[in-house]
């Protein structure tokens, strides 16, 4: 990628074009220093009289016209340190190129698609390459940058294949905005919401749909960079306060001619982890089945059973039990069936194995004046639920032509279309199949449960069956699909050699649309009667800019660039949905067999308007200074307040190239600084109350409610405010590199809706209030230990650590929630880093040993207080990669250390009796010989309060035993939050990929260019995970929210993926 | 070549500029306001009160089958465990929320546009909101003690986020005063709310009563901590004035309309295909009409209607025999007690709810008029107001008998659908002549009655102790299915006496006198609700008394122990 970028650039810059004279052509070859193979792809560029260049072909060689007041060639390639030769009288020069391991004259793409040199760069950017992308199959492309990018957290939902995944860089900063980045795909700001607005599914279950990202084809990538700090974003205004993700797609080449490049993958997803289940007991109370009496048929005495799903009931030792009447019986006659424990992993067998297979050609062609490329991709997935199948085209377009030496132009549009089925739902709702497992009575036959489907096609009202999972998946239907496009035209005047001007107008418009039915006799009273509902959902977000760039050689130590410009954004979404339910005929699953209809429309828009401004100076191109600066106007603030200004400033100095150092020791090495304002606004109508009308009335009479919500008339901009120093050094000719930042901001004047005393009346108040501050250290060092004779062994490491703090809320608010998962909650508190969670905990004597009851349970204290962080300690990857001749292996694992997080999962477990774990303290509730009771064996680790006489207090060993169900249910049924929080801290065996690129020589006898196959296996294991033993994985969530970062509930099952990939080049 | 270039910038650097500078904000404040936005000036109140009333007496009203219908005996908890559930935001988040908040609204818009046209058109609607809004903060205070009053449920403008808790005493006399002033205001002249009170449907004469009553209700709520506010505000309420009988209930009517609105125990049903298992009566509520009878033979013919007999298990179901029928026979309210304490009890041995309960279209009561009389009798007998208690007891039987009459007539019609389609799976004999003789024993005829009315439940007898007593327990079956009621009286009263396990549970059994303020309270509100806190002692604790909570002699503590059973019922 880098490759071809300063090729791009080069390219661009001799078709500038100039009139010479006294040409001659020089010819050489190109090798590498350290090698000695021929290198192909260098840049030839002739010095001294405009743009002249060509680069070296598969041989290394190379042959360029050369005028009569040409002064030297260059040779550049990445990776390599450029070269200057003096042009004699000789018409062959050859030349040998010392490696530079890291590329110092990389090019980055910075805000509004400004190339960059990076060591001109006065803010930490980094970047993700080609060779890193490709190859690697996730669905969602965001999920690529895991543990590869310093300081960049990634979360995916627990919905499989087709989930929304969130990416917080240095730390979440927003209270109630978005923590999310920006994404920029070829200067064009695209829209990265999930479906439903108020982020996505929640713990209350709801289906994920996946985010604007997700749909990216990630074999159109060439490069991703990453902006973090508010510093390197200024300029892409409030939406890049959070950081922003560049992405830079693939373009065709100019002249040379038409290419073909084939992908092709295929990958299979099986079950990591799984919870793990007790299985000893089924479902019932006290170890017995209390709740049904004894029922004596056919002169049998049976135990009956009731419609608990709580499985404290009796052993799993064969007895006969009945049923009640709903229920599908072993033995029809009598109506019993025997109670057997299952085999431990029977739930696993409902889970399939997933296949992805992804399929893309792209065709390149590029003339003298112009390129193409065209994209064609098709991705097909089948999730591990049964059923679960998503697929997603993509077309794209993008030509740049050079209509004359002065005006250019480049356009791209991209197609793509996603189609889901039978996506999973997320949390606890009994429509998600995993929640439903987890909960599954531990007697309860797998098969029989398919076979009362199939047999009754009714949802199971089977004692410890929340609901048939077969019927939800066969019978619970939801299909979506999503119509985007987004592409830009952008054309560039070059009206001097120093001025330019470029327009842009880019645009992302989809329509989305999603249905889910329910057929009559579904569980839930909206659902029993039959419901459809369907959401129509057209998003649009539109961009125009103007850019006016002057570039000058000011003297000859000097030289500057000021670019100023306008932008225009207008954003939109109108959402139309229909909840229609109660059919007239069963079967018929449309809106008009219906007979209750709450639709509902909404309409959500805003409108921005900027300019701003960007100036560098360059001193002898080793000292650099940047100052930027914006002015936004945006129609979601207060009337008087819609105005807000932020500048930046950073400067870099490459004290290397200033100061003449022994290059064998320090080969490079820059300092960097930077301060940058953002301003953030808000999301519109906030300004405003009034009344919300309801589609339901009651009785034939309508009614409406006073909005909940205390608006905030003058409403002003967030801001946040950021600095940063940082170096990047080389040493050893670049085989040790370190590159650390360090950064320090804050946000303040926060716009939240906080929640406020339900007394008050309302519901929440939008403030502008409160400072969140984030500080950190990100690092990322790459050593290259060997590199003998063609074998490689390269190793990069990067870890960042972020300490936030909540300075200050609303005046009187101590607290923000920012996730509600019961017993406890995530919130932001004045003076604790943010995520806090905030709970009940156990009760405690002085010597640290919980406190039991005189009943034998766990005792709470009064108070919340906190109980975790969700936020890590740090996160880091480490990549080793061993390359040999066209033969790389690539090991990648990813840290993430420290931090809690509240398990869903654990609480429902425990309180119904199905983790494995509840099978301590319990057991078989029976008789002895002489028909006594036998004693109970839960006696709870702890000690119970004893008052003297004199009323003091000591404390003694717990004795009292306990049923199974006081044992284990009563920590959480007693809100005891403590119990459910976890280490959530992980090493994972993120990425092992082997590929193999056959050799060029082997090429030349076939059609092919190029042909590279990897083996691929990702997520493969946790090293370490400490919840590993309830089989649950700490990286699932329900949604994208910052605060649900640090929840865990009911996941879809972690899942291991092994993939194929082959990349064919003609 | 140079000139050409410099043709094409003259026009763009201006359109650049143009752009640049026409940052055009004049449409702003149009696209930032939401296109389903009901501005202040537009609304109708009448809808605000429709969905208050809507909300609070129906939809987000206790069942009979809730947690708090443990703690008077009414109903038991399936699982046993009454005693754990911490605090009850649901009350609190409703009421102030969802009900004060829209009642003060139509209060501030009506006083408003009065002002402003120079009239007094609108004094009924602000009568009618000002009630509603004592009756639903009394249902706050009276579940939680000091509460947010006069700084909760200001308009937007002035809305108070931290609103200070006031002090119980000072919240009932301003109810009180709300109350009277609310029945000064009214002008039988002027309109209402029309249909769009589902309530008295536009009657405002019927809503001096129920105003009135209320006072009654209140003003005996606080007769133990401060007589002379209880008398000073029942002299005044004479019968004419006061709810007597079934006409006058205030009550709303379960709909069909939407799903929601229809009786949820019938949605309940509904999804499950059959009635749950554990809705049960409570034992406490079962003795009282059982009388002097026996579990086959009840003296009070209501029984029928409020619950089935038990079986040991589904009657009649094919393949089963000797089916063994307790009669009627509550469920004691246990908590966490051994399993030999829970064996009598399972779920087939118990009483559950009659199918009267699960018709979609039912009564949900906001104060009915046996419960007016009941409240005569109490005063007459401690003399804070004149009158027999003997009497006005019997009217308060005679009231309840009238209303559980026309609980059957309403109930009928819409049963043998029922009846047909969730308990014949149930009844496996249940065909038309099975549901003939149904409704004859569910039917509370006139020969019943007069039987019971020869019963020593039909005459107050004994020390002024016992008949306060056969009051209460009187006025629990009267009050049924109003949980909240029915709690609020218990507490005050410690009737009737209620059957507890020996619960082992942080409570140890004994019923809550108050919920614990929203957990959420102590971060957004934290200075009042630990202001508030130190008037409690410092601990937010369940078994608190409130202000009005100050009859120390009251019964409260449960009588004699649960009978136990070695192993579960096993029938012959």
């Amino acid at each position: 990628m880098k490759r071809r970028l300063c090729f791009v650039l080069i390219l661009i810059l001799s078709l500038a074009g100039g009139v010479f004279a006294q040409q001659r052509t020089v010819t050489g070859m190109v090798r590498s220093a350290a090698e000695g193979l021929p290198l192909p792809g260098v840049s030839v560029v002739v010095q001294g009289s405009g743009n002249i260049g060509t680069i070296t072909d598969v041989d290394g060689k190379y042959s360029v016209q050369v005028p009569g007041n040409a002064t030297a060639l260059t040779f550049s390639f990445v990776g390599m340190i450029m070269q200057s030769v003096k042009l004699g009288a000789g018409n062959v020069i050859n030349v040998s190129l010392e490696s530079s391991m890291e590329a110092i004259d990389e090019v980055v793409v910075t805000a509004l698609g400004i190339q960059r040199e990076k060591k001109a760069l006065g803010f930490a950017a980094q970047e993700v390459g080609e060779e890193a992308l490709s190859g690697l199959r996730e669905t969602n492309l965001a999920s690529l940058l895991t543990a590869k990018i310093a300081g960049v957290q990634i979360y995916k939902t627990a919905a499989g294949t087709g989930g929304s995944s969130s990416v917080l860089i240095r730390g979440a900063s927003s209270l109630s905005g978005s923590n999310q980045p920006l994404y920029v795909v070829d200067g064009v700001p695209i829209i990265n919401i999930p479906k439903d607005k108020s982020g996505s599914a929640g713990v209350g279950g709801d289906n994920d749909y996946g985010d604007g990202i997700g749909d990216i084809n990630t074999e159109d990538i060439a490069s991703m960079t990453v902006l973090k700090g508010p510093n390197a974003s200024a300029l892409y205004g409030s939406r890049g306060a959070n950081g922003v993700i560049l992405i830079t797609t693939k373009s065709g080449k100019k002249k040379q001619g038409i290419g073909v490049e084939v992908n092709s993958n295929i990958s299979i997803e099986t079950l990591n982890l799984f919870p793990s289940f007790q299985n000893y007991y089924a479902t019932g109370y006290e170890e017995t089945n209390i709740g049904g009496s004894m029922v004596s048929i056919n002169g049998t005495y049976y135990e009956t059973m009731p419609n608990d799903i709580d499985s404290w009931g009796p052993p799993l030792d064969g007895r006969r039990t009945v049923v009640d009447p709903f229920v599908y019986p072993e033995d029809k006659n009598t109506r019993t069936l025997v109670l057997l424990p299952q085999p431990e992993d029977n739930v696993r067998d409902f889970y399939e194995t997933g296949v992805v297979n992804t399929n893309t050609v792209a065709l390149t062609g590029g003339t003298e004046k112009s390129s193409a490329r065209l994209l064609l991709g098709n991705t097909t997935s089948k999730g591990i639920v049964p059923n679960e199948r998503i697929k997603r085209q993509t077309i794209s377009f993008r030509s740049t032509t050079q209509l004359t030496d002065f005006l250019s132009f480049d356009a791209k549009i991209s197609y793509m279309r996603t189609e889901g089925k039978q996506r999973p739902n997320l949390g606890s709702s009994s429509e998600n199949v995993s929640y439903t497992l987890s909960m599954l009575g531990r007697f309860v036959p797998m098969p029989w449960l398919k076979e009362y489907y199939e047999n009754t096609g009714g949802w199971g009202k089977w004692p410890g069956v929340v609901y048939n999972p077969y019927y939800v998946i066969n019978e619970l239907k939801n299909e979506d699909y999503r119509d985007r496009f987004i592409g830009y035209s952008s054309i560039t005047l070059k009206m001097t050699d120093w001025l330019s001007l470029t327009g842009r107008v880019g645009a992302d418009i989809y329509t989305e649309s999603a249905q889910k039915t329910w057929p009559v006799g579904a569980n839930g009273s909206a659902n029993s009667t039959g419901r459809i509902t369907t959401d129509f959902d057209h998003n649009q977000e539109i961009n125009a800019d103007v850019l006016l760039t002057a570039n000058k050689q000011l003297s000859s130590n000097l030289s500057g660039t000021l670019s100023v410009g306008a932008n225009y954004l207008k954003q939109k979404r109108d959402s139309q949905s229909m909840d229609a339910r109660k059919f007239k005929a069963t079967g018929v699953y449309h809106v008009s067999n219906c007979q209750t209809f709450f639709p509902s429309a909404y309409l959500w828009e805003k409108e921005m308007q900027s300019v701003f401004f960007t100036g560098q100076l360059a001193y002898k191109n080793y000292l650099f200074l940047d100052v930027t600066g914006r002015n936004d106007w945006s129609s979601a603030l207060g009337v008087n307040e819609q105005s807000f200004f932020y500048p930046s400033v950073s400067a870099s100095f490459v004290f290397t190239d200033a100061i003449d150092m022994d290059e064998r020791f320090l080969s490079f090495g820059k300092i960097r600084a930077s301060w940058a304002q953002v301003g953030n606004d808000s999301s519109p109508y906030m300004t405003r109350s009034g009344y919300s009308s309801y589609t339901a009335g009651y009785n034939g009479q309508s009614y409406t409610s006073k909005s909940g919500r205390i608006p905030l008339f003058n409403l002003k901009n967030e801001l946040s405010e950021s600095w940063e120093i940082g170096a990047d050094l080389r040493f050893f000719r670049n085989r040790l590199s370190f590159d650390v930042t360090y950064y320090n901001g804050h946000t303040t004047n926060q716009i939240i809706p906080i929640t406020i005393s339900s007394a008050s009346g309302y519901v929440d108040k939008v403030i502008n209030a409160g400072q969140i501050d984030n500080k950190g250290i990100e690092a990322v060092v790459n050593v290259t230990p060997v590199m003998l004779r063609g074998f490689k062994w390269d190793v990069s490491a990067n870890f960042a650590r972020n300490r936030s703090e909540v300075v200050e809320l609303a005046p009187g608010v101590e607290t923000y929630p920012l996730a509600d998962v019961y017993p406890s909650d995530v919130e932001a508190r004045v003076g604790h880093p943010y995520g806090n969670i905030i709970g009940v905990a156990y009760k405690r004597a002085p010597d640290g040993q919980r406190i039991v009851s005189s009943g034998g349970s766990y005792v709470k204290e009064g108070q919340t207080s906190v109980l975790g962080n969700i936020q890590p300690d740090w996160i880091g990857g480490l990549n080793n990669t061993f390359a040999y001749k066209g033969l790389s292996l690539n090991v990648l694992l990813d840290f993430k250390i420290g931090g809690e997080l509240i398990s869903s999962t654990k609480y429902h477990m425990t309180a119904k009796g199905t983790g494995k774990w509840t099978t301590e303290g319990r057991r078989l509730r029976d008789t002895d010989d002489e028909g006594n009771q036998l004693p109970l064996v839960g006696v709870l680790d702890g000690v119970v309060e004893v008052e003297g006489s004199d009323g003091t207090v000591t404390y003694e060993k717990n004795t009292k035993a306990v049923d199974g169900q006081t044992y284990w249910a009563n920590r959480v049924w007693s809100e005891i939050g403590e119990e459910c929080v976890l280490n959530a801290s992980y090493v994972s065996l993120r990425e092992i990929m082997l590929s193999y690129r056959f050799p060029q020589r082997l090429m030349d006898k076939t059609p092919l260019s190029g042909l590279t196959v990897s083996l691929i296996g990702r997520n493969l294991a946790y090293l370490s995970e400490h919840m590993q033993d309830m089989g649950v994985s700490p990286e699932s969530h329900p949604n994208t929210d910052a605060g649900y970062m640090g929840v865990e509930s009911f996941s879809a099952p972690t899942t291991r993926t092994f993939g194929l990939n082959i990349k064919l080049t003609f | 070549m140079k000139m050409k270039k410099y043709r094409f910038i003259q026009p763009v650097i201006f359109v650049f500029f143009a752009l640049l500078f026409h940052a055009c904000t004049s449409n702003f404040e149009e696209i930032n306001t939401s296109n389903s936005l009901v501005t202040e000036d537009l609304v109708d109140v009448n809808l605000l009160l429709t969905r208050v009333q809507a909300y609070a007496v129906h939809l987000d009203a206790p069942l009979g089958n809730g947690t708090i219908g443990n703690y008077s005996g009414m109903n038991a908890r399936g699982d046993n465990m009454p005693f754990s559930d911490g605090d009850a935001p649901g009350v609190w988040n409703n009421y102030y929320q969802n009900y004060g908040r829209n009642l003060s609204d139509i209060i501030h818009i009506c006083e408003k546009r009065d002002t402003e046209a120079g009239t007094s058109d609108l004094v009924n609607k602000i009568a009618i909101a000002r009630i509603m809004k004592v009756w639903a903060l009394s249902v706050v205070t009276d579940t939680y003690g000091d509460v947010p009053y006069t700084e909760a449920c200001l308009p937007v403008e002035n809305a108070v986020t931290q609103p200070k808790y006031d002090e119980q005493k000072e919240i009932y006399k301003d109810m009180f005063k709300e109350l009277k002033e609310a029945v000064a205001q009214m002008d039988a002249g002027k309109a209402g709310y029309g249909a769009a009170d589902l309530i008295y449907g536009g009657n405002v004469a019927k809503w001096t009563k129920l105003a009135n009553s209320l006072r009654l209700r209140l003003a005996l709520r606080v007769r133990y901590a401060d007589e002379a506010l209880a008398k000073e505000n029942m002299s005044d309420l004479t019968e004419e004035k006061l709810i007597v009988s079934l006409d006058d209930d205030a009550f709303i009517k379960s709909a069909t309309d939407y799903t929601d609105n229809q009786n949820k125990l019938y949605t309940t049903m509904k999804n499950a295909g059959h009635p749950h298992e554990s809705e049960t009566i409570g034992k406490t509520f079962a003795d009282i009409m059982i009388g002097s009878g026996d579990s086959h033979h009840p003296d009070d013919p209501r029984i029928t209607l409020y619950c089935d007999t038990a079986y040991a298990t589904w009657p009649g179901t094919e393949g089963y025999e000797d089916i063994e029928n307790f009669g009627y026979r509550g469920k004691p309210v246990l908590g966490l007690v051994p399993v030999e304490e829970k064996y009598p009890w399972g779920s087939n041995s118990v009483s559950k709810i009659s199918a009267f309960w699960y018709t979609p279209v039912i009564e949900r009561p906001l104060l009915r008029s046996s419960e007016v009389w009941f409240a005569l009798a109490e005063a007459a007998l401690f003399g804070l107001k004149s009158g027999n208690a003997g009497e006005l007891y019997q009217k308060g039987i005679d009231q309840a008998f009238a209303w559980s009459q026309r609980f059957y007539a309403t109930g009928k019609s819409q049963l043998p659908a029922i009846l047909k389609d969730y308990y014949s799976e149930v009844f496996s004999n249940w065909n038309s002549s099975w549901e003939a003789a149904y409704f004859a024993d569910k039917e509370i005829t006139a020969v019943e009655v007069a039987a019971f009315k020869t019963t020593s439940a039909y005459s107050l007898t004994g020390t002024t102790e016992q008949k306060f007593e056969q009051i209460m327990n009187q006025k629990m079956i009267a009050l049924y299915p109003d949980e909240n009621e029915g709690w609020f009286e218990w507490r005050r009263t410690g009737y009737p006496r209620v059957l507890v396990g020996t619960d082992s549970d942080v409570l140890h059994g004994v019923s809550p006198r108050r919920m614990r303020w929203p957990q959420v309270e102590q971060t957004v509100n934290s200075e009042s609700y630990k202001a508030a806190l130190s008037r409690f002692g410092g601990t937010d604790g369940r078994l608190i008394r409130v202000w009005w909570d100050a009859n120390s002699s009251a019964p409260h503590a449960h009588p004699g122990t649960v009978p136990r059973m070695n192993q579960p019922w096993v029938t012959q």
